[in-house]
């Protein structure tokens, strides 16, 4: 049974485009939900229509069973942290903390001993008689988090919280956050525009899309088997090789088909999903799944080698990306050790994967526009 | 507190010539305030004896102090009802966006740019039409229009770089809109309220045009008074009524400053947006200095 339901939301505001739709949602007690994805996706305006700042044109939200599309906010019961902190400027750290509980009518002494213990958790005790101004960003969220967890609430809603910090401060509170969750076993929502945020700390991610949620599923899932080409654009880095679908082989159990790139040999690929036979489609490689190889070796038979010329590798610290140009044209982008010194531009050299690390995709949308919409 | 080695040098004559500008401006007000010491039945300067008998003068004239009882009077009543109504509309115009908001606030600020005697005379024919002219109330009323745009641009001022989600928050953490309002809204734009408030104050307190043309002869304000007492003969008075104005409004602006910089203290915390074009383009509103900001977390610092 599920604690949080999205049933059918749908937001449409005058003369525009709904800004969000379709969206069904199932939420577990406890979990750790993230909507990633672009802005303007309408990650935040759902996570609104749960916190209640923003009315759904149709649909209902349920928490454990009760319908609370229609509940005012401050009725919800649920914990929200934004990324702009939001903390009262006029209150100390612990009169912001006690905020809440004051809300609920908790007596003076209940108030200490929970404001202590947040604050605890946050690991800011000894703070409460500063001012937020007095803060750093990174501590005026810890202060926003202990405010938004003090009173139990039944869900947390997280808008984009460490979007303002610096990324070494970024990291480490993403694993506090995270660690505040479990121990806390508070049912969360995250929304954030960064998939790396996003594959760190979720048990499921939903990537929105224009509106839509494109797709719900683990990190790992999500990652290793994108279910289009904008999910496989956004959430991490991708080559995509447009191809055509020449047969399917019915003999195998799996669904194996052989594809034909421009100006290649043909390729023998099994996927999950049906693909129209001598319909288009696309190809998509992780760049740290493709090794460089030079062109006398010849690949394994469970392997795919291109053709292809070092355009230019470019030093990253813990790796190099090296672009090269395949005959028909297109960059294809590969994660090669930094310390490659055979490699070389203008060098001819073969990419090779795995086939099983290829994922394909019905051709619905031109890859540079996803890409594009990803950055 | 080290702001000065930021400034720029500035060639010499540039120097002289802003003071020489300051001193224009300030000197006749200033050359009032002895002459109003003078023992002498003329206005004079220098004055020849000190003698505080025009203040005596006022002090003892019935006329005299009823008219500063209808300024107070009056100025306290534009005060409420400017910052009450000027109050809600800048909240109300927070919330709008697009221009919407710019023609809005246009509107509001329209008192500032329409010429004083134009809107005095508008407002008589249109108080004549209520049979309400030479009533106190239309005099309140007038100078109201005129109050209006400070006490909204003090508010609209203090709201900027006040985070939009400070009202949800405070919702989300279990507060309905009332506790809101009064909890979290009013003490952060309490420092835009007080300040606009004295605007409305001295704007009503030292306002003539509104007044000649709407009030009744019972109702004489101050500064109608000084011009009615300049008509028949120029008395010492004048300059002893004039000072003590002057005073009363270097006294407000004071207390506006002090408000003004103990509010800076308690303002958000790094990354504040920009205060507003608004706020920067009119030199009347109180936009807190953001070179201003290092300064005060030093002062807190020590403090804590």
């Amino acid at each position: 049974m599920s604690y949080l339901s999205l049933i059918d939301v749908e937001k449409t505001y005058a003369s525009s485009a709904p800004a969000v739709r379709n969206v069904f949602l199932e939420i577990e007690r406890g979990e750790f939900v993230t909507f990633l994805g672009p802005s303007g996706s309408g990650k935040t305006t759902t996570l609104s229509m749960v916190a209640g700042f923003i009315l759904p044109s149709s649909g209902r939200i349920e928490v454990g069973g009760k319908d609370i599309t229609h509940v005012p906010p401050h009725q919800r019961n649920i914990g929200m942290v934004f990324q702009d902190y939001s903390l009262f400027p006029h209150m100390t750290v612990e009169e912001n903390v006690a905020f809440p509980l004051r809300m609920r009518g908790m007596s003076k002494k209940n108030i200490t001993s929970r404001v202590g213990e947040a604050l605890e958790i946050v690991g800011l005790s000894g703070f409460g008689h500063r001012l937020p101004v007095q803060l750093s960003g990174g501590q005026q969220q810890r202060v926003a988090i202990a405010r938004a967890i003090v009173y139990r609430p039944a869900i947390l809603l997280m808008d984009e919280p460490l979007g303002a910090l610096d990324r070494l401060l970024r990291d480490r509170l993403q694993l506090e956050i995270k660690q505040i969750q479990r121990e806390m076993g508070i049912t969360t929502l995250y929304v954030t525009h960064d998939q790396s945020e996003a594959l760190t700390m979720s048990d499921r991610i939903c990537v929105f899309n224009e509106g839509e949620i494109v797709q719900i599923g683990t990190p790992s899932s999500i990652y290793e088997k994108p279910s289009n080409v904008f999910v496989a654009g956004f959430v991490g880095e991708s080559n995509f090789l447009e191809c055509r679908v020449l047969t399917r082989k019915s003999d195998t159990p799996d669904n194996t088909y052989v594809l034909g790139f421009l100006n290649s040999a043909s390729v023998r690929v099994k996927s999950e999903r049906d693909l129209p036979v001598h319909g288009e489609a696309i190809a998509v490689v992780r760049p740290e799944h493709i090794r460089v190889e030079p062109t006398s070796v010849q690949p394994q038979t469970t392997e795919v080698a291109f053709q292809a010329t070092i355009r230019d590798i470019i030093y990253r610290g813990e790796s190099s990306s090296l672009q090269a140009i395949l005959p028909s044209g297109q960059i294809v982008t590969a994660r090669i050790p930094s310390r490659s010194v055979s490699l070389s531009p203008n060098q001819q050299i073969h990419l090779v994967w795995e086939t099983r690390d290829m994922v394909l995709l019905p051709n619905d949308k031109r890859p540079e526009a996803v890409i594009e919409a990803a950055e | 507190m080290n702001t000065a080695s930021n400034t720029p040098r500035v060639a010499p004559w540039t120097a002289w010539f802003a003071h020489a500008v300051i001193g224009f401006m300030v000197v006749p007000t200033l050359l009032v305030v002895p002459i109003s010491f003078n023992g002498d039945q003329y206005l004079r300067f220098p004055p020849r004896d000190f003698s505080l008998r025009w203040y005596e003068d006022f002090w003892s004239n019935e006329q005299w102090l009823h008219s500063a009882w209808i300024s107070l009077v009056t100025a306290l009543a534009v005060m409420a009802i400017a910052t009450t109504l000027g109050t809600l509309a800048a909240l109300a115009l927070h919330r709008m966006t697009g221009a919407s908001k710019k023609i809005l606030l246009g509107l509001m600020m329209s008192p500032l740019m329409v010429p004083t005697v134009v809107l005095a005379l508008a407002l008589y024919f249109f108080f004549a039409r209520l049979q309400m002219v030479g009533t106190w109330t239309a005099v309140v009323l007038g100078q109201v229009i005129l109050a209006i745009p400070f006490t909204v641009l003090n508010v609209h001022a203090s709201l900027q770089g006040y985070p939009a989600t400070l009202e949800r928050a405070a919702s989300s953490l279990g507060a309905g809109p009332a506790t809101t309002f009064f909890r979290i809204t009013v003490p952060i734009i309490r420092p835009g309220i007080l300040s606009g408030a004295l605007f409305a104050f001295m704007v009503s307190f030292d306002e003539f045009i509104i007044a000649l043309f709407l009030a009744g002869p019972g109702e004489t304000t101050l500064p109608v008074r000084m011009w009615q007492t300049m008509q028949l003969y120029i008395s010492p008075t004048i300059a002893a009524v004039s000072s003590m104005i002057t005073g009363i409004t270097i006294a407000i602006f004071v207390a506006s400053h002090a408000l003004r910089r103990r509010a800076n203290r308690r303002r958000f915390a790094e990354r504040q947006p920009g205060t507003s074009r608004l706020a920067s383009t009119r030199g009347h509103t109180l936009a807190p200095a953001s070179g201003r900001w290092t300064e005060n977390r030093k002062l807190m610092s020590t403090e804590v």
